[in-house]
């Protein structure tokens, strides 16, 4: 038993292949993993960060006569990536021709009357090339986030085009020059942090309208769960 | 009319273009799907996202008017550049109005001179027929306007149709006579539909250099197809402020008495933008909450911020959307905007001016022009003789001639003057002051015996004898008592 610690950009199917593992039940299920597997739910969307508990290989001892060719087959399970395209007024886009570039080629595609592809991809995939018209979107697979976490709902705003990019945390710089002593009668200054917070409210803001909820601009429970819902997961 | 008109300085700028910061290329995070799994999909859908803007100030337009002023052939310019820069970037146009007023006669105002850069833009001159022929509000287009497009047209033979300024009397009709031989249409020197219709194609090819900013109806982002402008043109009303007042100023700007002051600072609000977006945005009718320039704000206010209402009223202190990003009621807007270097306000100069007859006493409601430059702007002065002059830059002199208000129909205007703003305070500056109050003279003692005479005074001409009464009536004081 040793640990893996997840990174940006990691899924627990590639996770499971690199170690060996024909299923990432036998890395998600194992006892150890109990308490992630309850926190996360979903197996294909951790967060960075997260810690796994990857368990030894089982030796399995197959006792076979001498003198005779045998064959082994391993069962690995398979991974899709399931994408639905919409336009800008969140109508599907059906019956359009998609390609999907992956790492073992390229796939001709039409989307359902949904706007869905499902595309077969490798357990190790990692990025796609998805175009669609003139349209390109550049996927990242396994970049999704949890959806309580800030990461994932900003991604997930983003896929549904209410905001234009994630938007980091600035990093504070130890060398900065101390602000300016603001006027407390001049209210918060508008600066990175602010402007961050305006936009992302805006998203918020607008996603929640068109979502029927409540306009708030809190990224609330209810707000990330309609959220999950709207964006598929 | 109005006792403001906007000054034109020809090295100031009426308006502003420029390019929103590049984000990150739309990037998809996606999870991948197990079979068994709990990813039914990922979502994956484009935003309405703005890349480049242009701004145009109300100085570029007549005041309190939708019509288009000769001089926004420079900012026009501007316009050109970035759109050449963004070819198949699709554009929208907003016009915004100032506070005063109710949202949904803002609303037909704003929209009323969004309504005119687009028909402008795309030479569609019924658009123009229609702001021509149905006035609202303060908003008429008139022989005035007529005149102005026959200033800035080059005629067959170079020449415009007529000067910037006419002289008084001179009726435009000659001007519109040669216009209307010029270009096959009968001639009877009145501007009717006919000859307005060639008028404003004229006129608008003046304005964008020929052909060389002419917009097709698809480059826009409703692509002409929606009906009535839907996604191509738009009033916000007043629900999108660069300056709200602070409550304190408010409550005195609302006073009749400051309502010049109040019109003029609010001049930074009233403006006109164009976003040009993402390559490829396409929208449709349930896509863009936008009304169009003939509904009401119903379906704005569904865009409003949850705070939208705090947002655009004055609170404790004076806000300015460039600072501090939290003067617009709509959050639609708002997205369109909040990166944008075109939303912001340029500082303004107001200048009070009071006009008065040979007594030196106001004239109330007076007729007047300001002649300045290539431009002529008219209005009519305040109950008290005040009138205030909008200025981008100051100017040092400006050229006024003004009449009572029964001679009005004369078309011309016996007081004329050509005013010294911002005379200072030095030993000169009253020389500037005597010459404002039609004290001119080249001598300054003769000067000042006269202004002694008018007012009953001991003629001394000595300046010292008046100086502070002197300064006190020039700059904005009662008329002195005569002793």
């Amino acid at each position: 038993m040793r640990v893996y610690v997840v990174a940006k950009g990691d899924h627990l199917p590639a996770i499971a292949e690199s170690n060996g593992f024909a299923r990432h039940d036998a890395i998600w299920s194992h006892p150890d993993n109990a308490e992630l597997k309850k926190a996360r739910g979903a197996a294909e969307i951790l967060l960075p960060g997260d810690q796994l508990q990857i368990p030894d290989p089982e030796e399995k001892t197959v006792e076979v006569p001498d003198g005779q060719k045998h064959r082994f087959v391993v069962k690995s399970e398979k991974l899709e990536l399931r994408l639905r395209i919409r336009d800008i007024a969140s109508a599907p886009l059906g019956g359009a021709s998609a390609i999907l570039a992956v790492s073992d080629g390229n796939q001709d595609l039409t989307t359902d009357g949904d706007g869905q592809i499902i595309a077969p991809i490798l357990r190790s995939e990692r990025k796609a090339t998805l175009t669609v018209g003139e349209a390109v979107y550049e996927i990242g697979i396994g970049d999704l986030d949890p959806v309580d976490s800030e990461s994932g709902w900003q991604a997930r705003l983003v896929n549904l085009g209410y905001l234009e990019g994630l938007l980091p945390s600035p990093v504070a710089t130890e060398d900065a020059a101390p602000p300016d002593e603001p006027d407390p009668e001049d209210g918060p200054p508008y600066d990175e942090e602010a402007e961050r917070a305006h936009e992302l409210r805006a998203a918020i803001e607008e996603f929640q309208l068109d979502g029927g909820l409540g306009v708030t601009g809190e990224m609330d429970d209810a707000t990330q769960a309609r959220l999950r819902e709207l964006h598929g997961c | 009319m109005s006792s403001h008109v906007h000054l034109d300085t020809d090295d100031a700028e009426g308006g502003v273009s420029g390019t929103h910061p590049a984000r990150e290329p739309f990037r998809v995070r996606a999870a991948p799907s197990l079979s068994a799994g709990t990813v039914p999909f990922n979502a994956v859908e484009p935003g309405l996202f703005t890349v480049a803007c242009w701004r145009m100030d109300d100085v570029r337009f007549d005041f309190d008017s939708s019509f288009v002023m000769p001089a926004a052939k420079k900012e026009l310019s501007l316009l050109r550049q970035i759109h050449d820069e963004h070819v198949g970037h699709p554009l929208s146009i907003f016009g915004h109005a100032d506070p005063t007023g109710t949202d949904d006669y803002n609303k037909a105002l704003s929209g009323r001179r969004a309504q005119a850069i687009y028909g402008l833009l795309v030479r569609d001159t019924d658009l123009w027929e229609e702001l021509y022929s149905h006035p609202f509000g303060g908003d008429q287009w008139g022989k005035k306007h007529v005149t102005l497009m026959l200033s800035a047209v080059p005629s067959d033979s170079g020449p415009p149709y007529t000067e910037a300024a006419p002289g008084p009397g001179s009726a435009s009709t000659s001007a519109v006579k040669l216009f209307q031989d010029e270009h096959g249409l009968k001639g009877d020197g009145d501007a009717g539909p006919a000859t307005r219709k060639e008028l404003f194609k004229a006129y608008m090819d003046a304005l964008c250099d020929g052909d060389a900013l002419e917009l097709d109806p698809s480059e826009m982002l409703g692509g002409g197809a929606l009906g009535g402008g839907k996604g191509d043109y738009q009033g916000c009303s007043e629900l999108n402020p660069v300056l709200v007042f602070s409550g304190d100023e408010a409550k005195v700007l609302d006073q009749p008495a400051h309502h010049a002051e109040r019109n003029g600072q609010n001049s930074v609000n009233r403006r006109v933008l164009v976003f040009f977006f993402r390559k490829g945005t396409t929208i449709d009718e349930a896509s863009w909450p936008c009304p169009r320039v003939k509904e009401g704000t119903a379906a704005c206010k569904k865009r409003f911020w949850s705070d939208g209402e705090v947002r655009r009223n004055p609170q404790a202190k004076r806000r300015l959307y460039e600072v501090t990003h939290d003067t617009f009621a709509c959050r639609f807007y708002d997205r369109l905007a909040m990166k944008s270097p075109c939303e912001g306000s340029s500082p303004l100069i107001l200048l009070h001016l009071r006009l008065c007859d040979y007594e030196k006493d106001p004239v109330g409601g007076a007729p007047f022009r300001v002649l300045h430059g290539e431009s002529v702007r008219s209005g009519e002065a305040g109950p008290d003789g005040f009138i205030t002059l909008i200025a981008l830059k100051r100017p040092e002199a400006v050229k006024i001639e003004w009449t009572r208000p029964e001679f009005a129909d004369d078309d011309d205007f016996p007081f004329r003057r050509e005013l010294f703003v911002d005379v200072g305070d030095d030993d000169p500056s009253d020389d500037k002051r005597l010459h404002n109050l039609g004290y001119v003279d080249a001598s300054r003692s003769e000067n000042v015996k006269s202004y002694q005479v008018d007012f009953e005074h001991k003629v001394t001409g000595v300046l010292d004898d008046i100086r502070v009464e002197l300064r006190d009536f020039h700059d904005g004081g009662p008329r002195p008592a005569k002793t």
